[in-house]
């Protein structure tokens, strides 16, 4: 198991490097930088701000100096956000965006396989019909439909919960106190968790009914097993290991979603930031939360495989 | 040619010919059993409906996107002045901006999804023939792909060079090739370990051959399943960048575009969000009832 | 003698696409305590299908008419938790696929220890001695450590002794055993059919051997049960059925089996044609096409089983002309 995890971790670490060489490359390969389009400034103004943000050096040299401050947590000043860092940034930005990843995350993952599992075992009656109709929904319509549907039900009609803002207003903050500075997390969450739990849903549905018809199902209830503990102990460990490789997509899937919800909800994440950055070309942002959300989704794909280390129990002697 | 080889090249025909028999019964079993699923065909025929109507909806219409007036502004749909779906904030007609949008939006997802296949199909492929050392290097490098969020590089993509509806193509094209890459090598590797493989190779019959005649017909299967769920899946992902003013620009529109407008003034006309949203969702549907119907159609042990 | 499992004119049929079709058909026999019968056939004669009825351990599409009285009890009729208090505890049965019918995540002592622990309450600590014990006898070596084990750590020799093992924790009254040696080489082989013996003579439960090795048959049955296209078409005491077999079928089965007393290289005599299919059985005898001796009659008109003594049954229309 150690060795496994070992050698999850020798490949982690060069996937990162390739993340922000390729960015780097990337960002600087395209024509133009970012101050061409502002045409009222004198040249030798755009000369003074190229060399700030060393942009006069050559591509090679900028992208080891890039290399060696990113490496102590610097990604260097932004360019539209003038009076601030990226590391500024990032840091008021990552904790939203970790707060509704990592929820989003855990809602998917607990409703999508008790839904798949509730599912699978009333496979073609009604009630499965009804479970996957609405998980086929939830992938049929995205989160950019759902979530200016749901703000308008709930934030302007119901005026239940706070839209825009992280302050805690609305009705349901003032009817449960207690829930406080989770309330204006609550829409941005379930849009960003719809998608993933209908996924999972029928995934894990699908697994559950092919290993509900494996042999050892059989023995199982030969040997007088409860239904149970058939279920729990000798089927849902094998059903839920395709949904544990789902969850390297489902999370970057998750990162890619929080973009989008958190530009529609108007939240101060990183992905606010990542997209403001890359309208305006703001290279230094973009590249810094690049680089973050890459290191989020190989650090929790890390987590993914040891998780699957431990679920299925062949992986260790092979790892 | 020795006289083995020529021995072996002819009792290959043999099989080649009895593979093709077979084949094409199982195609027919296949297209059999897909006819019979309701939910499949529905699919079939609504987006048939839907693809008839992207090209000819606009010409229905007595209005054209040029057609713009003050009094037109914002109209809800109606059936009186043939602004059936009503108008948009600037008096544009939405019945020939939805199906506009169609045009654009059903486009790019077929556009990029067969460069997805070309540069999947080639990679698996290859990978999976070579096998050895380069197919676990090839395959590492997909793992890699994998752990990232690649619309970022999408985004990258369209930040750098500019927001231009090829280049939208390309870079949708050029991320969502991996899991076709992985079907595809998976498919070949079984391929390659059966026995007629070996003895062709054994006789020298040549590699394009063998891959030709025997490879990519097998292949070919959960390739169309994978098709039709990554059309969808492409088509989405267009919309999220017109959604985010990184896709499509005006006047060129799609359904992602006229989502993000709509939601803008949801309060207001709630029906700009509405309607592209609800075709939206009828593609999605669609194509999922498709490939579903594809897969048990395919591989009928799920039954 | 007293009846452990009685059949009744049992019937499965599976609903297929395209439609029902009856794997075993209008079945009647009965084991007592202490005995053991052997059911021989080739694959797809319904004999497995049989008894997983019996166990309630059809596939879902499968469905099971008749009566299966387990000690007077109908086993089909019975609800799942009291069927669970007999299933694994008074009636076992062994599979004989060992590499999927283990379950892949659990421990090997697990798999075995949960079922004392269901059925005789036990702790784990008194089930583990138990498992010991039990595995001891199989001639499993190194078992403290076998135990933590997961099954493909296991060879299929050894995964079987465990299947086995399974079955005989709590001593049944009635066990099936579907080919329970067929993985195993020969000298495993004949430990495993000394242990059945001890069972049998011991605990006096009643065993039902599923076999296509008419060897095994001959060392441990006490009668044979033979069936054909989802029939039984003979019945009788293991000597006399090797002795005289009477329907064409068993004849045809016999000659078929290598003797040590034949020169080497006889040929042997394998039945020609192909098994029945059951999707679409002939209106006559499913053996006629088969059947050397057949006249038009066994194409047409289905043999009843018929007494030929009070210890044998047989249905064949030759025997009938005799």
């Amino acid at each position: 198991m150690l060795t496994f995890a070992l050698k999850r971790l020798a490949i982690a670490a060069p996937t990162l490097f390739f993340v922000v060489s390729l960015s780097f490359f990337l960002m600087h390969l395209a024509p133009g930088g970012p101050f061409d389009a502002d045409a009222n400034l004198e040249p030798q103004v755009i000369e003074n701000l190229k060399a700030a943000y060393d942009l006069d050096k050559p591509l090679f040299q900028q992208y080891l100096i890039y290399l060696g401050k990113a490496a102590q947590g610097n990604f260097g000043p932004s360019i539209i956000y003038q009076d601030r860092t990226v590391s500024q940034l990032i840091a008021t930005g990552l904790p939203v965006s970790l707060r509704i990843g990592l929820a989003a995350i855990f809602i998917a993952g607990l409703l999508g396989i008790s839904m798949g599992i509730f599912s699978a075992l009333r496979q073609n009656q009604r009630i499965d019909y009804v479970v996957m109709g609405v998980a086929m929904t939830g992938i049929a319509v995205p989160s950019f439909v759902l979530a200016p549907l749901m703000t308008l039900l709930f934030g302007v009609i119901f005026r239940l919960l706070p839209i825009a803002t992280l302050e805690p207003s609305g009705g349901l903050a003032r009817a449960v106190p207690a829930l406080g500075p989770m309330v204006p997390y609550i829409l941005p969450v379930i849009a960003l968790a719809i998608p993933q739990i209908a996924i999972i849903a029928r995934l894990t549905r699908g697994a559950m009914i092919e290993v509900l018809r494996q042999n050892y199902i059989r023995t199982a209830r030969a040997k007088g097993m409860p239904e149970k503990r058939v279920v729990w102990r000798h089927a849902v460990q094998a059903g839920l290991l395709p949904v544990v490789s789902y969850l390297g997509p489902a999370i970057a899937g998750i990162v890619t979603g929080a973009v989008v919800v958190e530009s529609i909800f108007q939240l101060p994440g990183m992905g606010r930031f990542f997209i403001q950055g890359a309208i305006n070309r703001d290279y230094p942002l973009v590249l810094g939360i690049v680089i973050i959300f890459a290191a989020a989704v190989i650090l929790m794909n890390l987590i993914v495989d040891l998780l699957y280390g431990v679920l299925d129990p062949k992986v260790k002697v092979d790892g | 040619m020795t006289l083995f080889q020529a021995q072996s090249e002819s009792q290959l025909q043999l099989m080649d010919a009895a593979a093709r028999l077979k084949g094409r019964s199982l195609w027919q079993d296949a297209a059999e059993r897909f006819s019979k699923n309701k939910a499949a065909m529905g699919g079939v025929i609504v987006l048939g409906l839907i693809a008839i109507m992207s090209i000819v909806g606009p010409m229905i219409s007595p209005y054209t996107l040029e057609d713009l007036s003050w009094e037109s502004i914002g109209i809800a749909p109606t059936m009186e002045n043939s602004h059936w779906f009503g108008t948009d904030d600037t008096g544009r007609d939405m019945w020939v901006l939805t199906w506009m949008g169609a045009r654009v939006s059903l486009t790019i997802g077929v556009m990029t999804t067969f460069i997805a296949l070309l540069i999947g199909v080639a990679y698996g492929a290859t990978a999976g023939y070579v096998g050895g050392r380069t197919d676990n290097l090839m395959m590492r490098f997909v793992d890699v792909l994998y752990a990232l969020p690649l619309l970022f590089f999408i985004i990258i993509l369209v930040t750098v060079f500019g927001r231009n509806i090829y280049l939208v193509f390309v870079a949708i094209g050029c991320v969502e090739w991996l899991t076709m890459a992985r079907i595809v090598r998976g498919q070949t590797l079984s391929v390659k370990r059966k026995e007629y493989i070996e003895a062709a190779l054994a006789s020298g019959v040549r590699t394009n051959t063998i891959i030709r005649r025997h490879v990519i017909p097998n292949v070919i299967g959960p390739v169309i399943v994978y098709v039709t769920l990554l059309v969808p899946t492409n088509i989405l992902v267009e919309s999220y960048l017109s959604f985010l003013g990184l896709g499509v620009q005006e006047p060129l529109t799609s359904w992602g575009v006229l989502i993000s407008r709509g939601a803008n003034a949801l309060e207001t006309a709630p029906w700009l969000l509405l309607i592209p949203a609800t075709f939206l969702a009828i593609t999605m549907f669609c194509f999922n009832f498709i490939g579903d119907g594809l897969r048990d159609a395919l591989d009928p042990k799920d039954r | 003698m007293e009846t452990v499992l009685a059949l009744q004119h049992l019937t499965v049929r599976f609903d297929t696409k395209d439609g029902s079709v009856a794997a075993v058909n209008d079945l009647s026999l009965s084991v007592g305590r202490g005995e053991c019968i052997g059911i021989v056939g080739e694959s797809g004669s319904g004999k497995s299908q049989t008894f997983l009825a019996s166990m309630g351990l059809l596939a879902g599409n499968g469905k099971a008419t008749g009566r299966a009285l387990f000690r007077g009890h109908d086993l089909l009729k019975m609800n799942r938790d009291h069927l669970d208090k007999l299933r694994g505890n008074r009636v076992c049965m062994i599979f004989q696929d060992s590499g999927t019918s283990l379950t892949p995540h659990m421990r090997i002592g697990d798999q075995l220890m949960e079922i004392l622990i269901a059925h005789k309450g036990h702790t784990p600590d008194v089930a583990r001695k138990r498992v010991l014990e039990v595995m001891e006898s199989m001639r499993i070596p190194d078992i403290e450590k076998r135990l933590t084990q997961y099954p493909h750590e296991f060879s299929g020799g050894m995964r079987q002794r465990v299947m086995i093992a399974m079955a005989l924790l709590c001593e049944p009254d009635l066990l099936i055993a579907d080919e329970p040696t067929t993985a195993l080489d020969v000298t495993v082989q004949a430990q495993i059919l000394n242990l059945f013996r001890a069972l049998k003579a011991h605990t006096k439960s009643a065993i039902v051997l599923i076999t296509h090795d008419l060897g095994v048959v001959a060392g441990l049955c006490d009668r044979v049960v033979v069936m054909y296209g989802g029939r039984m078409v003979e019945e009788g005491p293991v000597a006399d059925i090797f002795a005289t077999p009477k329907h064409p079928y068993t004849q045809g089965l016999l000659r078929c089996m290598p003797r040590l007393d034949q020169l080497l290289d006889a040929d042997l005599d394998a039945i020609p044609g192909q098994p029945p299919n059951l999707e679409n059985l002939p209106k006559g005898c499913a053996f006629a096409e088969r059947c050397s001796q057949a006249n038009e009659r066994c194409t047409t008109e289905r043999p009843v089983l018929r007494e030929l003594s009070p210890t044998r049954r047989a249905a064949c229309h030759l025997l009938e002309a005799a």
